[in-house]
C-alpha cells in the first residue's frame, strides 16, 4: 500500500488534471488526467460523464497521453473499469492522437490496489492500433488477452497479486516492438499466481524481439526470480533489470552477483530489498549502474521474520 | 520587551514531570517569564488542593492534558464511576484499586470521559470563589473537544468543512447496514472519547470483501478479552476478528465518518496538524504515513511543509489555514488548538478531522517568527490575555 500519490510525469510529460472549465490548453505537452475524486463522486459525478466533455473539447483529437485516475467509488472494486474501457474503445476515432493510456492512477487512500476493479482492456488495443504505451494499475479482474499490435512499445501492469492468466496473454501477444514490458507480481495474499515457470518463455528469450528493460516488480519470494533470471538468455537482449519493490535477500543478490550476463546490463535496479548491509555495498560494485537504496530490515514477531513487499501490508 | 521582566502568574494543572511541562517551562524561562507554578493532576485528584486558594487576581490558569500517568489515569477512571452509563466496559472501585499498570491498554475509554468531564467540572466550580482569573483553554471547550461527534458537530454547524459522519453505531452489523444505506464504503471507526491515536479502525468494505487496518489488539485474558493500542499497523481481513474487534470497540461508544482519501506528498499519504494560538495559524507540519492513520504520532514521519505549500498554491494553502483560524474561533474559550487537516487528492480541497485540546505538543516546530508554539502561546498571553473569567 505504498503508493500515495499520483504520477506527476507520464511519459514524459508532466500530469495536469483536466478541468472541464479550463479545457485542454496544451494537448501535446502535457498528459491529462481525468479523475473523480471525492467532492465529485459525492456529488454523483461519473468518469463516463467526464470523459464525454473532454471529448467534446476540440483539442482531444490532438491529446497524446491520457491518464485515468479514480473514478466513482473505486474503493468499490464492484464499480470496474469496463464502463471506462468501453468509453474509451468507442472514443477511438475521437481521440486521433492518443499514444499513451495510464488505467488507474490511485493511491492506497483511495483504493488498494487489489481493490481496484479492473476489467477486460484488450479491446483498447484493437481500437488503438498506434498506441505505444500502456499502463494499468490493479490486478483484481484484470483481463488482457492474446494482443497483436504493431506500434507497442511499452507495458506495465501494476498489480498487488498478478494473476497467471494474465501474464499468459501477455506472453502469447505479438508485439514487435515492445521495449519495456514491466510486471508487478505481487503477493499471494493479494491474488498472486504467477510463478518463475509461468515467465519461462520471457526469460528464455522466446518473446518480444526489441525487449531493453523488463521489470519483474513489487515481488514476493523475489529471491527464486532473481535466480531464474540470472543466467536467462533474456538478459543477452535487455539493457535494464528492474527487479525493484520486492523482499529480495542476500540469497537473491547473490545469485545475481554471480552472473557474467548481470555484469553485462547497463543497469540492475533493487531499491525497496533487504539484503544485508555488507552485499548491499558489493552489488553496488558489479560496475554497472545499481539502484539499490531502500534496504529494509525484516519485521521480527514471535521469532518470524517478516519481508514486506511495497505493496502489500 | 528590552528591560522589561514581563509579569506572569501562570497555574499549571498538569502531571509534574510531564514533557509538555518542561517544554512550557523552557519556553518561560525564555521569555523571561517567571516559572509556572504547578498543580499536580494526582494531589489535586485527591483533593489536597484548592484551585480557589491557588489562583491569585491575574492568575492566569492552564489546564493540561493529564495523559501518560497511570496513577491519574486510575483516579480519573474512579471518579467516571460516579456516572451512570449505559453499557460499556466499567471498572469498579475494587477493581481499579488492583489494577495494575499495562502499557497501551485500552481502559474503558467512557467512563475515562465520564470521569475526566467531572474533574473539569470540580475545576470550574473550585474557581468560582478565585479572585478574578484568566483560563488559557476552559473546561466546557476542553470537553467539548474531547467528545468528537460533538465537536464534529459544533464544527459543521460553524461551516467547517468535515468527513461525513454516520453516527453512533452499536456494534459490527449495524455499521455494515449504515455503511449500505449511506452508499460509503470505507470508513473510519474511532473510539467516541479516545485521544486522537487511541483505538481507531479504518475499515472497508466492497461486496463480500472487508478488510480492516487498526492498531488495536485484541488480548485475551482470564478475565475476558483486553483491548491495547499498539505501535504496529496490523491489517484484520478476516471479518469475523474485524466483527469482534468493532463489537468491543462499540460497547465504549464509538464515532464513525467516511475515510476521506488523502493526498499524497514524497509518495506516503499525508495529513497536516496546525496549531492555531490566539487567532493565528503559525505552526504547522506535515506527516507523513504508509498507512491509513497518517495521525498516528508512532511511525509517521514529517514532511516538508515547503514542498507541501507548493504543491497546493498559495490560495489552496491560505485556505487550509483560514479553515484552521475559523477551527479557533469556533472554540472562543481556547487560547490554543491542535487542528488535525486532511488535503485531499488534488491538492485543491481540504477536510478538517480532528481538533484536540491539547494539541500544541509539536517540540521544534516554530512559526515563521521563530518561535515554538509555547512561546507563541505565553507571548499571546502579555499581547492579548486569555479569557478572563465570565
Amino acid at each position: 500500500m505504498t503508493i500515495g500519490e499520483h504520477v506527476a510525469e507520464f511519459e514524459g510529460r508532466p500530469v495536469r488534471d483536466y478541468d472541464p472549465d479550463e479545457g485542454i490548453a496544451d494537448p501535446e505537452g502535457l498528459a491529462y488526467r481525468l479523475s473523480i475524486d471525492y467532492d465529485a463522486g459525492e456529488a454523483g459525478e461519473t468518469m463516463t460523464g467526464l470523459l464525454a466533455r473532454f471529448l467534446e473539447d476540440p483539442n482531444a483529437a490532438r491529446v497524446q497521453a491520457m491518464v485515468i485516475g479514480p473514478w466513482e467509488e473505486v474503493y468499490d472494486s464492484g464499480n470496474t473499469s469496463a464502463p471506462i474501457v468501453e468509453a474509451l474503445v468507442a472514443s477511438a476515432e475521437t481521440l486521433a492522437a492518443l499514444r499513451a493510456i495510464f488505467l488507474g492512477d490511485v493511491t492506497y487512500e483511495e483504493s488498494e490496489m487489489s481493490w481496484i476493479g479492473q476489467s477486460d482492456v484488450t479491446p483498447l488495443f484493437d481500437a488503438y492500433p498506434r498506441l505505444e504505451s500502456f499502463r494499468v494499475r490493479g490486478g483484481t479482474g484484470l483481463v488482457i488477452g492474446s494482443l497483436k499490435h504493431a506500434n507497442l512499445r511499452s507495458l506495465a501492469v501494476e498489480t498487488g497479486g498478478l494473476d497467471a492468466a494474465v501474464v499468459r496473454g501477455i506472453l502469447s501477444s505479438e508485439l514487435p516492438r515492445l521495449e519495456h514490458l514491466e510486471l508487478w507480481l505481487g503477493s499471494e495474499n493479494y491474488g498472486k499466481t504467477v510463478t518463475a515457470e509461468d515467465l519461462g518463455p520471457i526469460l528464455r528469450g522466446e518473446a518480444f524481439p526489441t525487449l531493453r528493460y523488463l521489470g519483474l516488480r513489487n515481488c514476493e519470494d523475489a529471491d527464486a526470480i532473481a535466480a531464474a533470471v540470472a543466467d536467462a538468455p533474456i538478459l543477452d537482449r535487455i539493457k535494464v533489470l528492474d527487479l525493484s519493490l520486492g523482499d529480495l535477500t542476500d540469497e537473491g543478490a547473490n545469485a545475481l552477483m554471480g552472473s557474467p550476463k548481470v555484469a553485462r546490463l547497463d543497469k540492475l535496479d533493487i531499491h525497496h530489498h533487504f539484503a544485508s548491509p555488507g552485499v548491499t555495498l558489493k552489488i553496488q560494485d558489479l560496475g554497472i549502474a545499481v539502484d539499490a537504496s531502500e534496504r529494509h530490515e525484516p519485521h521480527k514477531y514471535s521469532d518470524e521474520e517478516y519481508r514486506f513487499i511495497a505493496v502489500s501490508e | 520587551m528590552a528591560g522589561h521582566r514581563p509579569s506572569l502568574d501562570l497555574v499549571v494543572v498538569a502531571n509534574p514531570g510531564s514533557r509538555r511541562l518542561a517544554l512550557l517551562g523552557q519556553a518561560m524561562a525564555g521569555r523571561g517569564v517567571p516559572a509556572p507554578r504547578v498543580v499536580s493532576y494526582e494531589e489535586y485528584l485527591r483533593g489536597g488542593v484548592r484551585l480557589a486558594r491557588v489562583l491569585r487576581e491575574g492568575s492566569v490558569l492552564r489546564i493540561e492534558s493529564p495523559g501518560q500517568d497511570f496513577e491519574v489515569e486510575r483516579a480519573i477512571l474512579a471518579l467516571g464511576t460516579e456516572d451512570e452509563r449505559p453499557g460499556g466496559s466499567s471498572l469498579g472501585r475494587e477493581g481499579l484499586g488492583r489494577l495494575a499498570f499495562d502499557r497501551g491498554r485500552i481502559l474503558g475509554p467512557g467512563q475515562w470521559y465520564a470521569g475526566f468531564s467531572r474533574l473539569l467540572r470540580r475545576i470550574r466550580e473550585d474557581r468560582t470563589d478565585a479572585p478574578p482569573h484568566a483560563v488559557m483553554n476552559d473546561e466546557e471547550s476542553i470537553a467539548m473537544l474531547f467528545d468528537k461527534p460533538r465537536c464534529r458537530e459544533h464544527l459543521v454547524d460553524g461551516g467547517i468543512p468535515c468527513p461525513r459522519a454516520l453516527g453512533p453505531v452499536g456494534g459490527y452489523d449495524e455499521l455494515r447496514d449504515r455503511m449500505l444505506d449511506a452508499r460509503v464504503g470505507r470508513v473510519f471507526v474511532k473510539l467516541r472519547c479516545g485521544s486522537s491515536a487511541s483505538g481507531i479502525v479504518a475499515f472497508e468494505s466492497s461486496g463480500p470483501r472487508t478488510q480492516a487496518f487498526t492498531t488495536v489488539e485484541v488480548v485475551e485474558a482470564a478475565d475476558g478479552p483486553r483491548l491495547y493500542n499498539s505501535r504496529r499497523i496490523r491489517r484484520l481481513s478476516d471479518e469475523r476478528e474485524i466483527a469482534r474487534l468493532i463489537d468491543m470497540l462499540a460497547a465504549d461508544g464509538v464515532h464513525v465518518e467516511q475515510w476521506v482519501p488523502k493526498a499524497g506528498l514524497e509518495g506516503l499519504a499525508f495529513d497536516v496538524r496546525v496549531v492555531v494560538i490566539a487567532g493565528r495559524a503559525g505552526h504547522a507540519v506535515v506527516r507523513l504515513g504508509r498507512g491509513p492513520m497518517t495521525n498516528l504520532h508512532l511511525k509517521s514521519r514529517r514532511g516538508s511543509v515547503p514542498t507541501l505549500r507548493g504543491r497546493m498554491g498559495e490560495p489552496a494553502w491560505e485556505s487550509l489555514l483560514e479553515t484552521c483560524r475559523r477551527v479557533g474561533e469556533a472554540f472562543p474559550g481556547c487560547q490554543y488548538l491542535g487542528v488535525d487537516v486532511a488535503v485531499l487528492p488534488g491538492y485543491r480541497r481540504h477536510v478538517i478531522f480532528e481538533a484536540n485540546a491539547f494539541g500544541d505538543l509539536l517540540p521544534g516546530v516554530l512559526d515563521p517568527s521563530g518561535r515554538d508554539t509555547y512561546t507563541a502561546e505565553i507571548e499571546a498571553l502579555a499581547v492579548r490575555p486569555a479569557r478572563s473569567r465570565p
